[in-house]
């Protein structure tokens, strides 16, 4: 059953990597020529249709899986940095800051990533790269509240203390034993963040404040699509969200519990 | 002039100041080995973290603790830091906590000599494949690439007992380093124990409340009760003309083979009531 997990999340999350990958060299059309032939159904030589301004679905389709990838990375990468050094630094003593740190986080948590995403938007226009930089910022008090908490309970170990002992500086303390004793838990952090920033950026570009209709992305298609004239259009990319949304949320799960600490040892 | 001498040592913690430790006077010759009893509470911990200085900050520290003639209480954490794991080392209660599981035990004792030594990578590993043969554990370049988990627990506090012995430090702090093993284990690594700190020629200050481990290891032992220092000299005068009561109880429980059977066996409070020493 934790098996089944992990492998329909690799498979998933799998397809849509490699989907990309193939984007980069291969599509049937280019996924932003605009042509005559608006809202064809499902037929040769566009498999999938084409939208209201006559371009090839299929291509956008596999072209817009580079956009996810690259939300996802960038967001929970922007979330990773800033949040788990803080994270990391406020769990190793600092009461002061650490009380400072925490009331930012519990703000910052309160805004949601709409919010910004809005803010940012309106302040230097909307584009894929704005949705993502707000998504991220969102999401730091998330992988910093995780850091803390981790690296309290690794503070309390022997180890730290032998370490501390041996006259060894705090900053390698904390690259060295702390970092990859935590390191678990982020990442099945980051794997669920990845999905939470998928669905965040579909929904940011459905209400305009992504991608502008010219750039292949899944939430654009969805806003562009007819649902009267051609509702297959719109059901495409959602089905498309959802097994990347699927993937990464079940390859974060399987990933937890294949490392459960439980579990450990006796692998 | 000793290793260490501590003087007039108080600790206190919190807001209203709790005084877990009193004015306690010890002092440590070269190579030479205290051992320090007392129950559970009585501030054997603290004392060796205050010497350590891994004291949390909501202590209050005075007195002075004096090593190689250096001054510890009032010492910056960056000088302190040089002098920990080279001059001074400790060897903690748990092997199963006091190694990074996530780290080779080589690479872990690896560290401890790069930090205080410039060598190449391949000196550091011959010394710690020397160092871990030293300790008994057989198959050491083996040893050296297993993870914690990978060993027992015997093996793990000989690779504890290494780390601690890796910088050949002037005084080891044993916070009670075989409370966690079992006895024919315990036995084994207390020998060890004894062997290497003769070959070192190192100090040692062994914390425990298991007074026949200490008078097998000890030459001399100093009893604490609640925070201060009752009774000081050499093992065998203490443990068999104990001048304080506290003493006198803490020897006759221990002795339980001399209770005839059928008889009741003996209690600190036959010996001393705890309420007239606060007092006093």
């Amino acid at each position: 059953m934790k098996k089944l997990t992990l492998i329909v999340g690799l498979v998933c999350s799998g397809f849509v990597v490699l989907v990309a990958l193939v984007s980069l060299v291969w599509t049937p059309f280019d996924p932003t020529k605009v042509s005559t032939h608006r809202y064809g159904g499902l037929s040769w030589p566009h498999i999938l249709g084409t939208d209201g301004l006559g371009m090839d679905t299929a291509s956008r389709l596999m072209t817009g899986a580079q956009t996810t990838l690259l939300v996802g990375i960038l967001a929970v990468g922007i979330a990773a940095v800033i949040g788990v050094p803080l994270g990391i630094y406020v769990g190793m003593g600092h009461k002061m800051l650490g009380e400072v740190v925490a009331r930012a986080s519990d703000i910052l948590y309160a805004l949601p990533a709409l919010l910004l995403a809005i803010l940012l938007a309106a302040a230097v226009g909307a584009s894929v790269m704005t949705a993502t930089v707000a998504i991220g910022i969102a999401t730091i008090p998330i992988f910093q509240r995780m850091a803390r908490a981790a690296t309290l309970t690794v503070m309390s170990q022997d180890y730290i203390l032998a370490a501390e002992v041996a006259g060894t500086p705090r900053f390698i303390i904390a690259l060295r034993h702390i970092l990859p004793n935590i390191a678990p838990l982020l990442g099945v952090q980051a794997a669920a963040s990845f999905s939470m920033a998928i669905l965040a950026e579909a929904g940011l570009a459905y209400l305009g404040l992504s991608a502008p209709q010219a750039v292949p992305a899944w939430g654009r298609m969805l806003r562009d699509a007819d649902i009267y004239t051609a509702p297959g259009q719109a059901v495409i990319p959602g089905i498309a969200i959802a097994v990347a949304v699927m993937g990464f949320n079940l390859l974060g799960d399987g990933v937890r519990d294949y490392l459960d600490p439980r579990l450990r040892e006796v692998r | 002039m000793s290793l260490l001498s501590i003087t007039d040592l108080s600790v206190e913690f919190g807001h209203n100041r709790t005084r877990v430790l009193d004015q306690a006077c010890l002092s440590v010759e070269p190579g030479q080995r205290l051992g320090l009893v007392g129950a559970s509470g009585s501030g054997k911990t603290v004392l060796a973290s205050a010497v350590m200085g891994l004291l949390p900050d909501n202590a209050y520290v005075m007195g002075s603790v004096v090593f190689q003639d250096q001054e510890l209480t009032t010492m910056r954490d960056k000088e302190f830091s040089a002098l920990r794991g080279q001059k001074m080392s400790m060897v903690f209660q748990e092997p199963m906590t006091a190694l990074d599981p996530t780290m080779k035990v080589g690479r872990q004792a690896g560290e401890l000599i790069g930090l205080h030594q410039q060598t190449s990578p391949k000196a550091t590993r011959t010394r710690v494949e020397e160092i871990f043969d030293q300790v008994g554990l057989s198959h050491a370049s083996r040893i050296a690439e297993a993870y914690p988990h990978e060993l027992s627990g015997g093996q793990r506090q000989r690779v504890v007992i290494a780390m601690a012995l890796v910088n050949n430090p002037d005084l080891i702090i044993c916070d009670e380093p075989t409370t966690a093993l079992d006895a024919t284990v315990q036995a084994k690594v207390l020998t060890l124990l004894d062997e290497e700190l003769s070959r070192v020629n190192a100090a040692c200050l062994f914390i425990s409340h298991d007074l026949g481990l200490v008078s097998r290891l000890c030459e001399d032992v100093a009893v604490i009760y609640a925070g201060r220092i009752v009774e000081t000299g050499p093992t065998a005068k203490v443990f068999h003309d104990p001048q304080h009561p506290y003493t006198a109880g803490l020897v006759a429980t221990a002795n339980i083979d001399a209770v005839t059977p059928g008889e009741r066996l003996p209690v600190i409070e036959d010996f001393f009531d705890p309420s007239q020493e606060v007092r006093s």
